[in-house]
């Protein structure tokens, strides 16, 4: 068995809000609550979820980009949390992102050549005469003709952005990517293209990848497995099939059944959730998915289920009526 | 058959740009029969939203104009009408809620007093009488506590809430027509659900027609029975949503539909659709597909095909035809 090549435990981010005449009251949101999961070599990870559910935050404290208020991200044996200045940068060589939006992730008065080639001189990864082969090389691999290294970002439509974006994520060989939503600003037909991109890719170069998205349709399509995440915490975690065919939290299977699917004669059995999200600064007692649950009892309301392995799938969800629904 | 409520015959729109003309629709036919929900889907930029802003002349604000065609409401042609006649119209007759409820409400007015105010632009009903109705339809799009939230302002209330609001004003006058141009695009998938829900039993109830324009297939799916496709400013191919879905004939279609991702298909690569829709300067002279298509012939790029019985715009559906 190899080791994983990220290890996320315990990760919590909480952001503190001052309120009220000269900011005396302190609220507190919890964007991420205790999220734990491992990420194989090679594997793509999807972690899915509404608007607000912590999947963003989660993967910009992996990024580093904020810092969590407790718990441990380990990659390829480092305690990423713990690095800083020239260490940190050193590791950040191996872990890279491609943004949602096309349209602000590129610098709009860098050339395409100065946007892929800026982490190559960041990490001192090539001489002035390798950079131009290098950067040619990245547009061959995306897809995009070697003549629009000269021109800028405004030029490009957001799906020849995107594939710049991924480009610039390529450049200094990453082992890992996190993938923000890096198809939702895109059409359908250009949607396809980059997904297959991401795929032709991560075999080339054996990649792994934390793909966050709120479509599981996508989700479905590019992950080995899936983290399902509510109100800051993962809800459900395993196997891509197992979670897609047998979803064992009743939020994953009315998140599932509310997928709009493309054929009109699909029977629908439709769980419709009742009410809106709760706002994290005040999260319910309990499961936090217990206000909208169609099956909560006494227990949710008191107790907050942890992550356990379902006897009937093998996958892990939080429920306290696991096995029983 | 009965009559069509709503149709729109050979529209054309353009912009007005820096003294160039840009086309943006470019002869649609389409027609919206009595308690029916028509899906209207493309990309971006294929003239969907241009459309429905046409046909509920929006256009006054934009450089747009609509350079020709008739919009035939009852038999009417709205293009024709006076501004007090589209007043009248206008959120009575047919209305139109849009992609994003924050913009389209009135952030400094309370809910209430926007619905009052729509409800008595057409009803000349008491201000009492208004604000029950009001109420009534809050009920009945679903919002709980709604006496309450009619106290309230728009920025106080979720994404699927106001979506409901607006769903509420649109219906309050029990319009015979409702343009949803991508209504629950900005939501989440769980309050998408909530929200088709509602738009399916007014539809029911009311046996109010709907032009439903999304570019989410799977909406489409669920909620309508014609599908027109869209790209370049034409239709392309329409059809019922079974002939659509079970049997598209235009390669777009087909392209659009082996696009996306499809829950639970383990599929390993989508069929995509290569290059990009082209710019309206680097549109092909003939079919405008044609740079895409990957059944594109010579005859392709030399003559734009004409929609084949009403539904199809290739030239291979020509073709078929004369071999069967």
């Amino acid at each position: 068995m190899k080791e994983p090549l990220l290890q996320v435990d315990g990760l919590k981010k909480h952001f503190v809000s001052q309120k009220g005449f000269r900011k005396s009251s302190k609220q507190v949101v919890k964007a991420v609550d205790g999220v734990s999961f491992d990420i194989n070599p090679g594997e793509t990870f999807g972690l899915v979820g509404e608007s607000g559910c912590g999947k963003s935050t989660t993967g910009r404290m992996i990024m580093q980009m904020l810092e969590a208020t407790e718990g441990t991200i380990t990659f390829d044996g480092e305690r990423l949390d713990q690095l800083s200045g020239k260490a940190l940068k050193k590791a950040r060589k191996d872990f890279q992102m491609i943004f949602q939006d096309p349209y602000a992730s590129l610098n709009p008065r860098m050339t395409v050549r100065d946007i892929i080639a800026e982490p190559l001189i960041v990490h001192e990864m090539e001489t002035s005469n390798g950079i131009d082969r290098r950067v040619y090389e990245l547009l061959d691999t995306v897809g995009l003709p070697r003549k629009v290294a000269e021109r800028y970002p405004h030029e490009f439509s957001g799906g020849q952005r995107q594939r710049i974006g991924i480009a610039r994520a390529l450049a200094v060989k990453p082992k890992l990517i996190i993938a923000d939503e890096p198809v939702s600003a895109l059409d359908v037909s250009i949607q396809s293209q980059v997904l297959n991109l991401l795929k032709d890719l991560q075999d080339e170069f054996d990649l792994t990848y934390l793909f966050i998205a709120h479509d599981l349709s996508v989700v479905d399509f590019i992950s080995d497995r899936i983290g399902v995440m509510y109100l800051g915490k993962l809800v459900e975690i395993g196997d891509r099939d197992s979670i897609i065919q047998n979803p064992q939290h009743p939020y994953t299977k009315a998140l599932l059944s509310a997928v709009p699917v493309p054929d009109p004669r699909a029977k629908r059995e439709r769980i419709v959730l009742e009410g809106d999200l709760p706002s994290p600064s005040n999260p319910p007692s309990g499961c936090p998915f217990h206000t909208r649950c169609p099956f909560a009892w006494d227990r949710c309301v008191n107790e907050t289920p942890e992550l356990q392995t379902a006897e009937t799938t093998g996958h892990t969800a939080a429920c306290h009526l696991l096995d029983e629904l | 058959m009965s009559e069509p409520i709503l149709s729109i015959n050979q529209l054309y729109t353009s912009f007005r740009v820096d003294g160039e003309t840009i086309p943006a629709v470019e002869g649609i036919d389409l027609s919206l029969y009595p308690g029916e929900i028509v899906g209207l889907v493309g990309e971006s930029g294929s003239g969907k939203s241009v459309t429905s802003l046409s046909v509920m002349q929006l256009l006054d604000e934009t450089p747009g104009e609509v350079t020709g065609g008739e919009v035939l409401f009852q038999g009417q042609d709205l293009l024709k009408f006076t501004d007090r006649q589209k007043r009248k119209v206008r959120g009575n007759d047919i209305s139109m809620i849009f992609q994003e409820p924050m913009t389209s409400l009135n952030p400094v007015l309370k809910i209430g007093k926007q619905l009052v105010e729509a409800i008595r632009e057409h009803q000349r009903i008491s201000q009492t009488d208004a604000r029950k109705h009001a109420i009534h339809m809050l009920n009945q799009v679903g919002i709980p506590r709604s006496e309450a939230i009619m106290n309230e302002y728009p920025h106080q209330l979720s994404g699927g809430m106001r979506q409901r609001v607006m769903i509420a004003m649109a219906m309050s006058c029990d319009p015979k027509v409702l343009i949803a141009d991508e209504p629950t695009t900005a939501l989440d998938v769980t309050i998408q659900a909530q929200i088709l829900d509602v738009m399916r039993n007014m539809r029911d109830q009311h046996n109010t027609s709907i032009l439903f324009i999304t570019h989410d297939l799977g909406v489409i799916a669920e909620m309508c029975d014609r599908v027109a496709v869209m790209y370049s400013g034409r239709i392309v191919e329409q059809g019922s949503v079974y002939e659509i879905f079970e049997n598209p004939k235009h390669p777009y279609t087909k392209g659009l539909l082996g696009s996306i991702p499809k829950l639970g298909a383990k599929e390993d690569r989508l069929d995509s659709i290569q290059g990009q829709v082209p710019t309206v300067e680097d549109r092909p002279k003939g079919c405008k597909f044609a740079n895409r298509c990957p059944f594109v012939m010579d005859h392709c790029w030399e003559e734009e095909p004409p929609l084949f019985d009403g539904k199809n715009r290739c030239w291979l559906h020509e073709r078929e035809e004369a071999t069967e």
